[in-house]
């Protein structure tokens, strides 16, 4: 290897270390037990709000991307919704944290107890029938 | 792809095809299968003009006093029992509450077995199965 491709190689190094838009490997590894994070979506008068980690926002693409920016796209989401939600709301924002880049995203709803709530999985999409394949 | 993901041409093309399907698919499997698989009841919550319109195997339910979703449903259970499959199909601009509506009328007749709930927008012929985890969870308040 020649000393100007060392020297390059150790110049990216040093880039990418200090740049502030890359998430750093501690980061990264640290977002194995980190504590998630919260977007909460519910309804005011029919209309939906958001909040990343309890800051209201108007966009949530916007929102959640500041976040990945900050910690990393490995970073736990955990998406908090209220059941007066619709399916298709929720499912919007799950594709929203998808598309920022998040790859570990988990929704939750309010049970009828409001001190407990209890997860949603979606599962994979296939054409209507009365015999669907077993998941 | 994601079923919130297609277009709406697509959407239309499968428009009535999804409805006959849903309809007269469980009847050419049972008869394919020489009548050994019992039939599933389908329970269907649709919007239609801004409202929920229901259907039990396609007959519209919950239109009137007297053709009450659970009316229909004690006449299924009186002449089928409880052991067959339910499926029921929930339009996807509909809230999560109406889930937990027909959860509830299904167990108000006993059809707690065998049961799965699936999400579609009705015009494209596609379904998303969901699933809730088994056990609520303390809401964490830090």
């Amino acid at each position: 290897m020649t000393t100007l491709v060392r020297a390059s190689l150790l110049f990216l190094a040093v880039a990418a270390l200090f740049n502030p838009s890359v998430p750093s490997l501690t980061t990264q590894v640290s977002a194995q037990t980190a504590k998630p994070i919260v977007f909460m979506l519910s309804k005011n008068n029919g209309k939906l709000s958001y909040s990343v980690e309890s800051k209201l926002v108007k966009d949530p693409l916007r929102g959640l991307g500041e976040q990945v920016e900050q910690k990393g796209e490995n970073y736990p989401v955990v998406i908090f919704f209220t059941p007066d939600v619709t399916f298709e709301e929720e499912n919007d924002i799950e594709l929203i944290a998808n598309k920022a880049g998040f790859k570990n995203v988990r929704s939750f709803a309010r049970s009828r107890d409001p001190e407990f709530m209890q997860e949603l999985k979606w599962g994979p999409v296939h054409p209507f029938s009365t015999n669907p394949p077993a998941n | 792809m994601s079923l919130f993901s297609m277009t709406s041409t697509a959407k239309q093309l499968f428009a009535i095809c999804a409805l006959f399907v849903v309809s007269s698919v469980g009847t050419v499997l049972h008869s394919q299968q020489g009548g050994t698989a019992p039939k599933p009841l389908i329970l269907s919550s649709q919007m239609e003009n801004g409202t929920l319109a229901y259907r039990l195997n396609g007959k519209r339910v919950e239109d009137s006093k007297g053709n009450s979703l659970l009316t229909n449903l004690e006449r299924v259970v009186a002449e089928r029992g409880t052991g067959m499959a339910v499926f029921v199909v929930i339009d996807a601009r509909a809230p999560f509450t109406e889930m937990g509506k027909l959860a509830t009328a299904l167990d108000k007749v006993k059809l707690t077995q065998n049961r799965k709930f699936f999400v579609s927008y009705f015009n494209d012929g596609m379904m998303n199965e969901i699933h809730w985890d088994d056990k609520s969870i303390p809401i964490p308040r830090n």
